[in-house]
């Protein structure tokens, strides 16, 4: 009776065959490697999320970007729920749009920043600003309060960069004289 | 613009055709092309910031062209790299092994050889049924005369009762069924054959037609004389085949622990015993009037580059499973991934390998007829008298053997050519 041991090479592809079962079973039972990015701070509801704002897992496979979900699910998009640094962000926690749920004495202002372009770098959500300027009819000093409700950002065709805006809780009160003196008002930061 | 700038690309490829062999852009450059698109491939599926990476400069061209020459340069010098490991690569396919690893994968190419052995011994059994007589005729003619004369016998009468249901026909009808299957018959079979259809066409009328309106017994000697010579031919020409493979396959014991390793045995064993040469010695002598003769010289130029093409293949392409097998399992990547690497890679590789061996068989045939064809101009070369038998030219070789492989000091005469003057 001629052995089967003899069959050398076969036996070395079936113990390699066994040992690839058992790592894949390892494999299996252990799980993916983490793919979704980490905020890097604490990201308020209603944040637009931006390069910044993400790091890479600190997994081995993470720290050389491997597996990572794609970044446009989340480049972009508005933070659902408040988001506690270290913590993951993916499709599931961001969405297309800003909520818009505001206080009941409080009416939202999309405020156009054509001079103070470069200010918006500055603002995120919960912001204090302050919008000041003069009526023309009263000649009165304007001064009214707000705070950025939300970043709103449009991808104009000709330009790499896109063109934010923010959106500005103006208490009732004051918004009719918000918006009719609009064109005047500009906007600063409020400590 | 285009995505690269292809006159300058195709200017590339032609400096490097010039600049560097042939044998070195198929052997070595094209293989670790292929090897480190894989892994780019790999990183662009499966890394997305080298994804975004490469997205986001796909459309710069003067950027791209800059990219693919940087990665061709790094390419060509790993195949360099590559390319002077391969002697070494193919020296381990070949099985050469420590001893203890040799003695434990020999036995699957022992067994492979046995079982050639086996058929050979199995060969000489059936060809023993097909003997030269004592009467110096050969057991075919003999079978075969003997059907003549029966029939002969059986021409006198005026009476055929043969049908297929006769014992004779019965065994006829069985060996055509050995040959509709490819098999061998054996020469106890025919004999038994023969006699049962003798003793039908000593008793019947071979001319005439039988009860069922047909010349069944004419039919069935005839049928029996074809069988009789396709077993005579099929025994003769399995033994040259299984000589073929064993010669092919085998060289001299020891055996190797891998095909290729038996596969390349086959020329040292061919030059040793047909002429006493020893090739792994010459080789490299012999390779510089092979290579310039104008038909040879391409011939083996082309079989060697096809030859060393495989082996990085399957080298390389187990090299890229295993390094992204163990880099799927360590950093947690897809589980089905791992396992179709895991499984594939290897498989894959594995192929390559034995496309390698099935065309070592063809360079190991090109080595063998470059001997045949250019050992006299090897001896010319080393200023030796060519011989001027098959006896004197072993002897030569023995004592050329003795004096560059052993060192041993024999006289041996040498031959210088005429000076032109």
């Amino acid at each position: 009776m001629r052995p089967r041991f003899e069959h050398r090479f076969g036996w070395t592809a079936v113990v390699y065959v066994v040992v690839v079962l058992i790592c894949w079973g390892f494999a299996l039972c252990r799980g993916r490697s983490d793919r979704d990015y980490f905020a890097v701070r604490e990201l308020k509801s209603n944040h637009r999320i931006v390069a910044d704002d993400l790091r890479w897992p600190s997994s081995l496979a993470g720290k050389l970007g491997f597996y990572l979900r794609d970044r446009a699910a989340i480049d972009g998009k508005y933070v659902i729920k408040t988001i506690p640094a270290n913590s993951p962000v993916n499709a599931a926690v961001v969405s297309d749009r800003p909520t818009m749920n505001l206080p009941p004495t409080m009416q939202a202002l999309v405020f156009p920043l054509a001079s103070e372009a470069r200010l918006i770098g500055l603002l995120d959500v919960d912001s204090a600003v302050v919008l000041i300027g003069q009526d023309p009819d009263t000649k009165a000093t304007l001064s009214i309060p707000a705070t950025v409700h939300a970043i709103l950002c449009e991808q104009p065709k000709d330009q790499k960069e896109p063109a934010c805006f923010p959106v500005l809780q103006v208490h009732v009160n004051q918004m009719a004289s918000a918006l009719k003196n609009l064109a005047t008002l500009r906007l600063a930061l409020r400590p | 613009m285009t995505f690269v700038d292809r006159p300058m690309l195709t200017t590339l490829v032609t400096q490097l055709q010039t600049l560097i062999s042939t044998r070195f852009l198929v052997a070595s450059f094209f293989p670790s092309l292929a090897f480190w698109f894989g892994h780019a491939a790999m990183l662009y599926l499966y890394n997305p910031p080298f994804q975004a990476l490469v997205r986001n400069h796909i459309g710069d061209a003067g950027l791209t062209t800059l990219l693919i020459v940087a990665a061709l340069i790094g390419v060509a010098i790993t195949a360099y790299a590559f390319s002077a490991v391969l002697p070494t690569i193919q020296s381990i396919l070949e099985g050469n092994w420590p001893q203890s690893l040799i003695s434990l994968f020999a036995p699957s190419e022992v067994r492979s050889f046995e079982r050639i052995e086996r058929a050979l011994q199995e060969n000489l059994r059936l060809r023993a049924g097909f003997r030269t007589l004592p009467d110096g005729r050969t057991q075919v003619k003999a079978w075969q005369e003997e059907l003549r004369d029966a029939r002969r016998e059986g021409e006198a009468l005026g009476t055929n009762n043969y049908t297929m249901n006769d014992p004779g026909a019965q065994a006829v009808a069985g060996l055509a069924n050995r040959r509709r299957s490819a098999r061998a018959i054996p020469a106890s079979e025919i004999t038994n054959a023969v006699n049962l259809l003798l003793r039908d066409l000593r008793a019947n009328n071979a001319n005439m037609r039988g009860p069922d309106n047909e010349l069944t017994l004419e039919n069935t000697r005839q049928l029996l004389w074809n069988l009789i010579d396709y077993a005579d031919r099929y025994v003769a020409n399995q033994y040259r085949s299984i000589i073929m493979k064993r010669y092919f396959s085998f060289g001299a014991a020891p055996l190797a622990p891998t095909r290729m390793g038996n596969v390349a045995k086959t020329v040292q064993t061919y030059a040793i015993e047909r002429y006493n040469l020893n090739f792994e010695l010459f080789w490299s002598r012999m390779q510089l009037p092979a290579q310039r003769d104008k038909d040879f010289g391409p011939v083996l130029q082309a079989a060697k580059t096809q030859l060393d093409f495989l082996i990085s293949s399957s080298v390389l392409t187990f090299l890229w499973a295993i390094i992204w097998a163990v880099w799927l399992l360590v950093s947690s990547g897809p589980p089905l991934l791992f396992l179709v690497i895991a499984l594939l890679g290897p498989l894959v590789a594995y192929a390559w390998y034995w496309v390698a061996v099935a065309h070592y068989r063809t360079f190991a045939d090109v080595l063998r007829s470059s001997i045949d064809l250019f050992r006299f101009d090897l001896l010319a070369a080393l200023h030796y008298p060519r011989p001027d038998s098959v006896q004197e030219e072993y002897d030569l070789w023995q004592t050329i053997d003795a004096l560059h492989a052993l060192y041993e000091l024999h006289d041996a005469r040498y031959v210088h050519p005429k000076s032109p003057s």
